[in-house]
């Protein structure tokens, strides 16, 4: 029964209810309601956050900092005037802060990629199952590109002034490998006959045929001997490496496209995607 | 070039410069994050706006930057982890109005600017709007009343709480600013400017 029970509805009829009442008691009910409820279902990373004293520093100092300069102190603390009423709603502020960031934690801390393409396909959405699963394909080769890059056109200037007078020289590159990808990909798809005006005749694809190793050891023997990709330079002449170590990613692509591949193709394997001029 | 070839080309584009920024997103914010950057919202956006822009260059046709946004939310929004929901709305909120802006103004350098200024300027309100759902309607009064007194014990002149929102929002509408111009310096870069 135990995976039955709609905590997570309870606790956001409870939340959003709390919200209508406000400070009331029956609001404070419902929140601490919504509290208990969500925190039986948290993860532990959102526990670690929501229990950490870093994340609640700022907003505890500047919660009792507002009393003592409240308009209508009715105490005095340190030779200071004090409102009680204000520490009061200060202390409510952060009980809303608390929950809003608790509720909204337990309703999303189940959602994963991965849950979102299964379901796409479950729904008839082969595109959208498609976008996500080629989001999940090329994530890995799109981190290595913004980190490699960065270290290339660092390492190639001396000091932070320089590097941000051309900042626009990494953005390009960056852009430009970017649009590479995405130019060999949207070629892939055209030659394997993906259709995206028609529903996938698979009904869609499952986690695990996307949660494939990120390179294989051959793949990963060419990423370490490989050099700079031809024609794939900075404007300032310097290499960029971004090209490298895509082998994984195109696997990947090539098990995303082969799930999504359509029927009854008749078109040449020489036909390409024109870049634009 | 044929409508489907056309369909995938937007498709590949999209997803990839979405998981771009999406990547940019973790990275950098997470960082910005952690040194307590000020304004690391307003840069982050600046950051989007750019992205957006050039890859419009690409794919010039409706849907293209809400595409892109959809994709970089979810990359936002499923981060590793935790779920990020107050960033991932102001991506998808972001690529509303790049989407609105480009498609009326087209890949002109003007277009890139009001996309760059609208995206820096998106912090302001979403800030607000955000800390009224997390810390409920008194929290305005409370902070302006707070400001007052506060001015008033250091001997600074009354109305210092609109000096300092006024010095905020404009620090999202300099970044904006910046981002429109990186957006057209980019576009230049990357081969794909265009001018007036």
């Amino acid at each position: 029964m135990k995976g039955k029970f709609p905590v997570k509805t309870l606790a956001m009829v409870c939340f959003l209810v709390s919200l209508v009442l406000g400070m009331t008691p029956a609001g404070l009910f419902l929140g601490m309601a919504a509290a208990g409820l969500a925190w039986s279902r948290r993860n532990r990373h959102q526990g670690n956050k929501l229990l950490s004293w870093k994340f609640w520093l700022i907003p505890a100092i500047f919660i009792l900092i507002i009393p003592f300069f409240a308009a209508e102190p009715n105490r005095e603390i340190f030779g200071l005037g004090f409102s009680g009423p204000r520490l009061r709603q200060g202390a409510g502020f952060l009980f809303r802060a608390y929950l809003f960031l608790l509720v909204a934690g337990c309703l999303l801390s189940d959602l994963r990629l991965e849950s979102v393409v299964a379901a796409a396909g479950r729904f008839h959405l082969p595109q959208v199952g498609l976008r996500l699963a080629l989001a999940l394909g090329i994530t890995h080769s799109v981190h290595r590109s913004v980190v490699e890059t960065w270290q290339i056109f660092r390492s190639q200037r001396a000091g932070i002034p320089a590097s941000a007078r051309e900042i626009h020289v990494y953005w390009g590159a960056l852009l430009r490998n970017a649009a590479r990808q995405a130019e060999e990909t949207a070629r892939l798809l055209y030659l394997r006959n993906i259709r995206l005006d028609r529903a996938d005749p698979a009904g869609g694809i499952a986690p695990a045929d996307i949660a494939l190793p990120v390179l294989s050891p051959k793949s990963r023997d060419k990423v370490e001997t490989a050099g700079p990709a031809e024609g794939n330079s900075l404007p300032d002449g310097g290499a960029n490496p971004s090209g490298v170590g895509n082998n994984g990613a195109a696997d990947r692509v090539h098990s995303v496209v082969e799930k999504y591949r359509g029927q009854g193709s008749s078109r040449s394997e020489h036909q390409h995607v024109r870049p634009r001029a | 070039m044929t409508g489907h070839a056309h369909n995938l080309r937007l498709l590949a584009y999209t997803t990839v410069f979405g998981v771009f920024w999406g990547m940019v997103e973790m990275l950098l914010g997470s960082y910005l994050h952690m040194i307590g950057f000020p304004l690391k919202g307003a840069v982050l956006a600046a950051i989007g706006a750019v992205i957006l822009c050039v890859e419009r260059t690409y794919t010039p046709v409706f849907r293209a930057s809400l595409y892109t946004g959809a994709v970089a939310m979810l990359c936002k929004f499923i981060s590793v982890g935790s779920a990020r929901l107050s960033p991932a709305l102001a991506i998808i909120i972001q690529s509303l109005m790049a989407e609105l802006v480009l498609t009326g103004l087209g890949t002109r350098r003007s277009a890139f600017l009001l996309t760059g200024v609208l995206s820096g300027l998106e912090g302001v309100p979403h800030f607000l709007i955000g800390a009224y759902l997390r810390y409920g309607s008194g929290f305005y009064a409370a902070s302006r009343d707070a400001a007052d007194r506060l001015a008033k014990w250091l001997g600074w002149p009354e109305g210092l709480w609109i000096w300092l929102f006024i010095a905020w929002a404009g620090g999202h509408l300099l970044l904006g600013l910046l981002a429109g111009l990186l957006a057209i310096k980019t576009a230049g870069a990357t081969g794909r400017g265009r001018r007036e």
